[in-house]
């Protein structure tokens, strides 16, 4: 791997992966705390209708993507506060929307749509730098938003009626969450492609939250561990010539196994503790 | 019931601040509630006197919950206004805290016993401030008068139940209520727990006003002032003393014989209503 830093578009692909990495840690431990995977799921999909949009209009489909998903993550997020039985439906029928909107508008632009794949199943070999320079704005906004509302996002996802009683705007807490998230997932895109977005929002996220007993610390860990999925994913794809954003799933994913197979085991080891007869 | 009360809309402009202690710490004009299309709570009406210890009996479902929620804002009433301290309740929610029944909660969810109790300083410190050393004092203070110290370090989800349900009163008293409303505080407990919150209660009757919800006086029927039977309407609310003979044997009973409702036959029942104060 040492050898493909001599590369730009390698070097690049690191920075961008360590990026999204900041994202995935702050943003996934609170979607996995606030048990939101389903929604962040839907925003992700939902995406693809801003990049179809981005092309037939003519613009960089980014930005198309970004105010798509921020208005479909929205509606999706007010969704779950006005029907919260039937959020479920909703989210999965925006969910579907979403991307059939993406295929139509994609379908009647005229003209070839080079990269399209690309934001399906990612591209972080080919991140441009202006790229990079957008992941780290996002990432400052989510940033800052974190570090100024943490005490009511933690609260709110703890116990939502108590931080209602307390005033914090739980409403207004919830639809900026789910902003976050169309945020972060606009940023992972070209990582890991819109369909695998979940996997990296939540695998190093659920990991942490499972072993860390702090949320500032699980956000850390996440990140952390994003990162580490990222580079072991990246170096893989590179030796070993496969699709870097599934690469970096599987090893993801593979960490996650390896997580519940090690707490089940922790547990094992506890309760044969607390069974065994004190000396 | 389809007006709504003329004693001014719970939500109208704010009166002035009140520096001097309110007359009336919670009051309920002709309130109902109701769950989607289902009526919980008709036409309660009641006042509270700050420094009063009441507690609400009455059957499951009988809107006992409902009653508290409505109270601290969290369900909008149907009809009627609720008032708390002379001022709507999004006036004085600092002053107000509430404990609830055993919230479901992530048992994974990364947070100590300390951290949780802190949220109580929520309100009082407002958006975009931190919480300072100050709150941590205060929240201290409120794990020590709980007995639940010793577990601040803990996660909340490795408590028992009896421990959290004192950590989620430690969370409220950090608020520095003035009005402390408690859902079952004594339900799903071990004695022992019970024992120390029911002394705890003692120790706060008529330093705050309390209202709690209960299936079990029990031993703290010698310090409450009013007793308010709901099922549905409040049927009595009144000294416990003057209660009709069935709520007060009812409630010295275990739990199970309470919530089926009063063991009495409908045309006792029918007295009940007589009895309002």
């Amino acid at each position: 791997m040492i050898e493909a830093l001599q590369f730009e578009f390698f070097r690049n692909a690191l920075w961008a992966g360590l990026l999204v990495s900041v994202a995935c840690g702050i943003v996934g431990t609170l979607v996995v705390l606030r048990r939101i995977v389903f929604l962040s799921g839907g925003i992700a999909h939902a995406a693809y209708g801003g990049i179809g949009l981005g092309f037939y209009l003519g613009i960089v489909p980014l930005l198309g993507a970004v105010g798509f998903s921020l208005i479909s993550a929205l509606a999706m997020g007010l969704v779950e506060l006005r029907a919260r039985q039937r959020a479920d439906t909703v989210i999965g029928v925006l969910w579907a929307l979403g991307m059939a909107t993406g295929i139509v508008l994609i379908d009647v632009t005229p003209g070839y749509k080079p990269d399209l794949m690309s934001y399906l199943f990612g591209s972080i070999l080919a991140v441009p730098p202006s790229y990079l320079w957008l992941m780290l704005a996002l990432n400052a906004v989510i940033l800052l938003f974190v570090v100024l509302f943490f005490k009511e996002l933690v609260a709110s996802s703890f116990d939502e009626g108590y931080a209602l009683t307390r005033g914090v705007p739980v409403q207004a807490m919830h639809l900026a969450m789910v902003a976050l998230i169309a945020l972060a997932v606009v940023m992972m895109m070209r990582v890991v492609g819109l369909i695998m977005v979940i996997a990296l929002l939540t695998m190093p996220a659920a990991i942490a939250v499972d072993w860390v007993k702090d949320v500032k610390m699980a956000m850390v860990a996440a990140g952390s561990l994003s990162a580490l999925f990222v580079i072991i994913g990246l170096a893989l794809s590179f030796h070993l010539n496969l699709t870097s954003g599934a690469t970096i799933i599987l090893v993801a994913g593979t960490g996650y196994l390896v997580s519940l197979g090690a707490l089940r085991l922790r547990g094992r080891v506890r309760s044969a503790q607390s069974e065994s007869p004190a000396p | 019931m389809t007006t709504r009360s003329t004693q001014g809309p719970p939500d109208g402009p704010a009166a002035p601040r009140q520096d001097v202690q309110p007359d009336i710490a919670v009051g309920l004009d002709h309130v109902s509630a109701a769950y989607d299309q289902t009526v919980v709570l008709e036409d309660v009406s009641l006042e509270i006197v700050p420094g009063e210890f009441v507690a609400l009996v009455g059957p499951n479902g009988g809107g006992k919950t409902t009653l508290l929620k409505v109270i601290v804002g969290l369900i909008e009433p149907l009809h009627g206004s609720v008032r708390v301290r002379g001022h709507a309740i999004s006036e004085e929610r600092h002053n107000i805290a509430y404990v609830p029944q055993d919230i479901r909660f992530d048992r994974d969810f990364p947070v100590t016993a300390w951290e949780v109790a802190r949220m109580g300083r929520l309100g009082r410190r407002g958006l975009l401030r931190r919480y300072t050393a100050q709150d941590g004092e205060i929240v201290d203070e409120a794990m020590e008068k709980v007995n639940v110290h010793h577990l601040r370090n803990r996660p909340i989800g490795s408590l028992s139940g009896g421990e959290r349900q004192r950590v989620y009163i430690a969370r409220a008293l950090a608020s520095q209520p003035r009005v402390l409303l408690l859902d079952e505080p004594l339900a799903n407990i071990d004695p022992e727990a019970r024992e120390l919150i029911e002394g705890l209660m003692v120790s706060l009757a008529h330093q705050m006003t309390i209202v709690m919800s209960t299936h079990d006086i029990g031993a703290l029927l010698p310090r409450i002032d009013t007793i308010g039977y709901l099922n549905r309407q409040l049927a009595y609310y009144g000294e416990p003393g003057c209660a009709p003979a069935a709520i007060r044997e009812s409630y010295r009973c275990p739990a199970e014989v309470a919530a089926e409702g009063l063991p009495c036959p409908d045309p006792r029942r029918a007295h009940l209503h007589e009895v309002q104060p």
